[in-house]
């Protein structure tokens, strides 16, 4: 045992080096781990940098508007954007049939399409959440009954009916907002609802009955956090679906009235001289498919991102 | 018989993890001769599997294999192209079975068709040939009435057999080798004996080399000639099996053999590692198991001990110390098991218990019930230990979860502390029966922080306030051996053994009497499953808790045990007191579950050095 007795500096010194060297990095927390991977991620990056871009254009829509996009200049009707012959600064992106700013129209509508947008997923996804939660929980009859609710709204034409909800009800922001979204819920309910059959025979939720949790702690406390990630995930899809659908409405004329500016709405209106003035078309149709994609990128990014989570 | 079918050098893998890249398997060697068998023992996280995958170029994609050689029979692997393995030698000259044998078969075809598709499709035989050859494999592998199993789909086998036709399918082809991950580990342990009876005889007759994979030291006792112990990705022992399990060289192989509980002799307290298994980043210049080593030296932490020969001819271990040193220091526990309490006044009773399952297969037919528990009846007493034994699909687990107020009898009747089940308001019936699950990985919510997970119980019962319960999570913590720290962490961020702590912390925050342990330690390593065995049995005498068992280990049953009820088909065949069932057992069901269990012999265990 001599040998091990001369413990010197150099060998303390040594010890505490490689000792060091054996302490593994202390595991990440789940939070750092979707920081990690989201930074690695160019698709959710790029969606995001879309989304915040679009988000912040129309908060500060008044301050980079360069015109009013309610005032009519009919001197200046069918202004061609800058890039064409006879365009100007003045108008960057041209005038309409109306003589009102395109870009300026375009930036305000930017409101109109991100708050259908958010606000139609959020109401969508308090339906949807809630009766996938409650029918997947419960199961039985319960189950049974939000299958035939599912089913009876997968059957119905969904622009249809929408139409003909407007139609009824009357027109405005605020009831685009709400039809848009009460008819949006299912894929929520779908997912939501296999997570949670799936969460409810899972030990954790024996445990926490075990205590004497009742129903609805188990369902607020235990699987509700868990559904967090596929919940965003959809919120960003149907972000995008029902953003469509206010455009198409507005399109078809049931949904936000003239003179506002929504994209749908400006598409609608420049289709008559389509061939002539091609960009009172084209421009609505790229901010659209830019606003779409870059929700689309985001929701993808986060099944990616997030998904490995929860597993294991 | 004495070329090396297989002759492994400086095999090496990492894999690609957020921490940086592991090391799984660090400069790893073996050599197999043809006819020979060798076992690889370690628990999870020692590369044994990484081990298994790289020989059949299984690893995942993350992983990157780098060896100086590896040579099987007249093939060099290394230089081999994926396409040419794939061809020659996966499920050709090397055959391999996998742990689950529910998944490994697929539910479309029949058993026929997946037997035969791989060689005829490869051209090795004809049709004919090789549905002959199946039918004399199933044959071989002990399954009754061959040819009618050829036109069955998997679902019409149980899982023994399934495992019978995954060996007769890696045997097609007459292996030189056969890889067995784990074979037996998702089988009952009656089932579990018969397998690893034939995989030997199957071995020594066809004359092919054989390395089985497990965890169990007592599955490689009687199964293989050779074994080698492994840790952290390094091999710290190997040698004939005789050998190293009753002479072991190093203190990692010493130390696992006194962690693991025994199903026969003298109960003594299990010697649990202190520590865990952490993963291997980068170079290691150091003894793998110096951080949880008893008798580390400095050395061990600036050097890779060289491997040695050890005391028996073959044997060679990888320590700084002499085989004696080690036996000085890793002693055998000589601490007994407390004598069973004075029985109390009975806390649980049940009076004829039923539980029936109804299915309706299909609209217009019948209803079918199965009875899952099947009149039983049972005392357990305040303080002790009872544990209800059984194989899957006996009732144990429906009946615990009775008891745990998850599920209601369809009759009789439960009474727990005097008290009917049914009576109890759920927050009181959670004051005095908790659950501590089999699967630590999923009894802990995910989303949730260690410190909230713990006290969440006391929030549901609206017991003190916020200063009171962080309080009370500090002391239970400390009382089951968690550092503070993890307050703030999330489940992923632990391990098996300390997520299972939590688990228990759970259970006991609200100061339960009962606690029903559901395979407290199936899902755990031998040497965790020591530290919470050990734990269990400290808090069970300190508290006054008293303690119901579900398992399916005899070991675990005979380590910690008082009385035992036997159950088989939703009826207890057997109940008695520990002592009295393991040594006379009176039904034949308790004798041929106590013969079916694998057993490291009494001599082999080592004993007290003087």
């Amino acid at each position: 045992m001599t040998h091990f007795s001369d413990t010197d500096i150099a060998a303390e010194a040594a010890l505490a080096r490689d000792g060091a060297e054996d302490t593994p990095p202390p595991p990440l927390t789940p939070g750092q781990l979707v920081r990690g991977r989201a930074a690695k991620h160019r698709g959710f990056q790029l969606g995001l940098g879309i989304l915040v871009a679009l988000i912040m254009t129309a908060i500060f829509a008044p301050l980079i508007a360069p015109h009013d996009p309610f005032v009519q200049s009919l001197a200046n009707r069918m202004q061609p954007p800058v890039w064409s012959e006879g365009g100007t600064w003045e108008y960057p992106l041209g005038t309409d049939a109306n003589g009102r700013d395109y870009l300026s129209r375009l930036i305000y509508g930017t409101r109109i399409s991100l708050a259908v947008g958010f606000g139609a997923a959020t109401i969508g996804m308090f339906i949807g959440v809630t009766l996938g939660v409650i029918s997947g929980y419960f199961g039985g009859r319960v189950d049974q009954g939000v299958n035939f609710l599912l089913t009876a709204q997968l059957a119905l034409p969904g622009l249809l009916l929408a139409m003909a909800l407007v139609f009824i009800i009357g027109p405005s922001v605020w009831v685009v907002i709400g039809i848009v979204g009460v008819l949006h819920w299912t894929y929520y309910l779908v997912v939501t609802r296999s997570a949670t059959m799936r969460l409810r025979e899972i030990d954790f939720v024996a445990a926490s009955e075990a205590t004497g949790a009742t129903r609805w702690q188990i369902m607020s406390h235990e699987i509700l956090p868990n559904l967090s990630n596929q919940i965003m995930v959809i919120f960003t899809f149907e972000l995008g679906v029902s953003i469509l659908a206010e455009a198409s409405l507005s399109f078809l004329g049931v949904g936000i009235q003239p003179p506002n500016p929504s994209w749908g709405l400006m598409i609608a209106e420049g289709k008559e001289v389509m061939f002539f003035r091609p960009w009172l078309v084209v421009l609505p149709g790229i901010a659209l498919f830019l606003l779409v994609v870059g929700a689309n990128l985001v929701g993808d990014g986060l099944r990616d991102i997030t998904s490995p989570e929860g597993r294991n | 018989m004495d070329a090396a079918v297989l002759d492994v050098d400086g095999l090496t893998v990492e894999i690609d993890t957020p921490n940086g890249p592991l090391r799984a398997v660090n400069d790893l060697s073996l050599s197999l001769r043809a006819g020979r068998s060798l076992g690889i023992v370690g628990e999870s996280g020692s590369g044994k599997s990484m081990t298994a995958l790289s020989l059949m170029r299984l690893l995942p994609g993350s992983a990157r294999l780098t060896a100086n050689h590896m040579r099987f029979g007249d093939e060099d692997l290394t230089a081999l192209s994926d396409p040419d393995f794939v061809a020659r030698i996966a499920g050709q000259r090397i055959g391999m079975i996998f742990q689950e044998p529910m998944t490994s078969l697929n539910p479309v075809y029949t058993i026929g068709r997946q037997l035969t598709e791989g060689p005829v499709r490869a051209d090795l035989m004809s049709k004919a040939q090789a549905t002959a050859r199946a039918i004399e494999m199933l044959d071989r592998t002990g399954l009754p009435d061959p040819e009618a199993r050829m036109r069955q789909y998997p679902h019409q086998l149980s899982g023994g057999q399934r495992q019978r036709v995954m060996i007769a399918m890696a045997l097609m082809t007459r292996p030189d080798l056969l890889l067995a991950d784990e074979p037996t580990t998702a089988l009952d342990v009656t089932v579990q004996a018969q397998i690893l009876d034939l995989l030997r005889d199957i071995q020594r007759d066809l004359g092919m080399a054989m390395i089985l994979i497990t965890h169990d030291l007592a599955v490689v006792a009687d199964t293989v000639d050779d074994v080698v112990v492994m840790y952290r990705g390094e091999i710290v022992e190997a040698g004939p099996v005789d050998a190293v399990l009753r002479d072991p060289c190093h203190p990692y192989t010493r130390a696992l053999l006194r962690a693991a509980p025994t199903a026969f002799g003298v109960r003594r307290r299990l010697g649990a590692i202190a520590g865990q298994i952490a993963p291997v980043h980068g170079r290691l210049n150091a003894c793998v198991f110096a951080p949880r080593c008893p008798a580390v030296r400095p050395a061990c932490r600036s050097a890779r001990p060289p491997a040695r020969p050890g005391t028996a001819p073959g044997q060679s271990y990888a320590c700084v110390l002499d085989p004696n040193e080690v036996a000085q220091i890793v002693r055998a526990e000589s601490t007994l098991m407390p004598d069973s309490v004075k029985a109390g006044e009975p806390v649980i009773e049940a009076i004829d218990v039923r539980r029936v399952f109804e299915s309706r297969p299909g609209l217009m037919r019948a209803k079918r019930s199965i009875a899952a528990v099947d009149g039983v009846s049972l005392q357990v007493h305040r303080g002790e230990t009872f544990a209800l034994v059984g194989e899957s699909g006996s009732g144990k687990t429906t009946l615990s979860r009775i008891l745990l107020g998850l599920d209601a009898p369809t009759s009789g009747s439960v009474r727990i502390a005097g008290r009917d089940l049914t009576d109890l308001p759920r927050g009181e019936r959670g004051r005095l029966v908790q659950p501590v699950f089999q699967d630590p990985y999923s009894s802990l919510n995910p989303r949730r922080t260690i410190g909230s997970i713990i006290t969440r119980p006391l929030a549901i019962q609206k017991i003190g306030d916020a200063a009171s319960r962080t309080a009370r999570l500090h002391a239970v913590m400390a009382e089951v051996g968690l550092p503070e720290a993890f307050v703030h962490n999330y489940p992923s961020q632990l391990s098996g053994g300390q997520r299972q702590r939590v688990a228990i912390a759970r259970a006991l925050v609200t100061e339960p009497r009962i606690l029903v342990c559901d395979e407290p330690t199936s899902a755990l390593d031998v040497s965790v499953q020591a530290q919470i065995l050990n734990l269990l049995t400290d808090l069970k005498t300190q508290l006054g808790l008293t303690l119901f068992l579900v398992t399916h280990d005899i070991a675990v049953v005979h380590q910690m045990a008082d009385r035992v009820a036997v159950m088989k088909d939703g009826r207890i065949v057997e109940q008695d007191s520990a002592d009295r069932v393991l040594h006379t057992p009176s039904d034949p069901y308790t004798r041929a579950l106590l013969e079916a269990v694998p057993r490291l012999a009494e001599e082999r265990v080592p004993e007290t050095a003087p």
